[in-house]
């Protein structure tokens, strides 16, 4: 396939080309450094960690997001707020199995995408909320490797700073 | 079971640890993942999750507790949700003729302690209007004068681990080296309820050690804190030696008789130990009210070499200002080389003050002259930027400031 001076192809790992407009695709810091650093070749860009379902699901985000201002320093883990808040098109698309979910927050890390990860992330944070211990696992199919001595000893160690 | 595929993100600034997610396919619903997500991953989700839900993330499992437990931001340390749990499970030990507060669950006085040790900045904020609700605890109890030790300051919580405690149970040593800051919004005890009315006083316990404990505490909020229990001047020993403190806020504060509820009120005793705060940079008297007479006051705020900033602001709420014209001016003239500026309104409410021009004291009696002013602003930057303001500039200040109201100038002085 022949990449136009806007599109590019980034190649999935399961062998699966993916043409896509390149404003979109470099949403993605790892996708612009890549074209930064090879320059735009036209040659399929290989996206080693991600397989073609969830890329096209990663890309689609993209595509909705890509008038988006770029992410700054302020967004930074360690300054953003603490809050669940998430935009209705963002909740709607992440209404996918756990499965899926996981790919797209393990893809969004990989390539690099902050502000799709800050999504996966909120959303994983929002299923975890309101649930008991019992319940997150689960959830997340989590073993208890607590001994219930060590459980109930944890349980009062933290017992001061629980909301009232 | 499909493996957790290895990532090459060389970006993260998280730490890595073991993978977190144990293999458990017999207890997991269809809608499981089989994948797993790496710990820096869980703990950007753990950012966004809130406290409640993330001590029930602790009980998880091992991997979650440690990491969730190192990882975290436990530097700043709120004990309030602790305060209203330990009024909430308040117990009573009905042995004693004179029943006391049970200091009965140990471990949770270890777990704020192992918290406190790394922690730089401790608050503890109830409200001074909720206090009637911790009494709740006392009131079909109390009928007369009975002594209920209740834990309800954030010295007193400190103490009550490094000092022996009432009921002798416990003995525990804290040390505090990272402590930067403490900010305790309400400070008291309840001594007794007696025909609905709370006698709150407060019994300070030793602080003579404080710096040894909090040996880098520079700033210190004890606004709305009772800074004395009783009317006894050998008390005033017992407030805490900070000798690096730069900020200190005492807005409200009151340090007064068990019968003198209603107004703030700091006598000589808190001066000296304000005096003793020789680094002090900013201090905060909102709506304290100090002893005219007492030239402690004012003799210990001109020897703070180092203060910057003075904050005298008066709402108004409890009546007129407590600083007498020749009070302020000897404040005036101790900071004139240091002041920015000096503020005052009048109550735009008071029939007196209307149209009045200047500064006019009004002779409360008893050699205290109060003045009937709304707001006071002193505030010294060190910097000079004018020492006769007029009405206009003092204008655009208070508009600065977010008040309207009346305004005389200082040219009066």
């Amino acid at each position: 396939m022949s990449a136009t001076s806007q599109t590019i192809i980034l190649n999935s790992s399961d062998g699966v080309d993916i043409p896509v407009d390149k404003e979109v695709a470099t949403r993605s810091v790892l996708i612009r450094n890549l074209l930064e650093d090879l320059g735009d070749t036209g040659e399929p860009i290989p996206i080693l960690n991600v397989n073609e379902a969830v890329l096209k699901k990663v890309l689609e985000w993209c595509e909705q997001h890509k008038k988006d201002p770029p992410a700054t320093n302020e967004d930074d883990s360690d300054s953003r707020k603490k809050t669940t808040d998430i935009d209705e098109w963002d909740q709607k698309f992440m209404q996918v199995d756990q499965e899926m979910l996981f790919e797209i927050i393990l893809a969004a890390n990989y390539l690099d995408i902050k502000a799709l990860l800050d999504v996966g992330c909120k959303t994983v944070a929002n299923m975890i909320k309101g649930k008991s211990p019992e319940e997150i696992r689960k959830t997340f199919n989590i073993q208890n490797d607590f001994t219930p001595d060590e459980e109930d000893q944890i349980r009062r160690e933290n017992e001061w700073a629980e909301d009232r | 079971m499909k493996q957790h595929k290895q990532r090459d993100k060389p970006s993260s600034t998280l730490p890595t640890v073991l993978s977190v997610v144990q293999e458990n396919t017999s207890s997991s619903d269809s809608n499981t993942a089989s994948l797993h997500l790496p710990n820096e991953l869980w703990l950007q989700i753990f950012h966004d999750v809130d406290s409640k839900a993330l001590f029930s993330c602790m009980l998880v499992c091992s991997n979650w507790h440690t990491l969730i437990d190192q990882a975290l931001d436990w530097h700043t340390i709120d004990l309030t949700p602790w305060f209203y749990r330990r009024y909430n499970a308040v117990r009573l030990d009905q042995t004693s003729t004179s029943p006391k507060i049970h200091i009965s669950d140990l471990s949770i006085e270890i777990a704020v302690q192992q918290r406190i040790v790394n922690a730089t900045r401790l608050q503890l904020q109830i409200p001074y209007s909720e206090y009637d609700r911790v009494l709740l605890h006392f009131k079909s109890e109390v009928s007369t004068e009975m002594h209920w030790p209740v834990p309800g300051n954030l010295f007193w919580i400190l103490f009550s681990m490094s000092q022996s405690m009432d009921n002798g149970t416990a003995k525990l040593r804290l040390r505090c080296p990272n402590l930067q800051v403490i900010q305790a919004a309400i400070d008291f005890v309840v001594v007794a309820r007696v025909h609905d009315h709370p006698y709150v006083e407060r019994i300070m316990p030793v602080l003579g050690n404080f710096d040894a404990v909090a040996p880098n505490l520079t700033e210190l909020d004890l606004s709305d804190s009772h800074l004395c229990s009783y009317w006894e001047p050998s008390s005033h020993v017992l407030f805490p030696n900070s000798p690096n403190l730069r900020i200190l806020r005492l807005d409200r504060a009151r340090e007064f008789p068990s019968s003198r509820l209603a107004r703030p009120l700091i006598y000589g005793g808190v001066w000296q130990w304000i005096g003793r705060c020789a680094k002090l940079e900013v201090l905060s008297l909102v709506d304290t009210i100090f002893e005219e007479y007492d030239l402690r006051c004012l003799l210990c705020i001109r020897d703070l070499h180092l203060l910057k900033e003075l904050d005298l602001s008066w709402t108004g709420h409890l009546g007129s200002f407590p600083l007498g014209e020749q009070s302020l001016l000897r404040l005036k003239s101790y900071f004139i080389s240091r002041m920015e500026m000096m503020l005052m309104c009048r109550n735009p409410e008071h029939q007196a003050c209307r149209d009045v021009d200047g500064f006019v004291p009004s002779d409360a009696g008893g050699g205290t002259a109060h003045c009937e002013l709304y707001k006071v602003k002193l505030v010294l930057r060190g910097q000079l930027i004018s020492l006769n303001p007029t009405r206009e500039e003092i204008r655009r200040s208070l508009n600065s400031i977010g008040r309207t109201c009346k305004v005389v100038g200082l040219n009066t002085y």
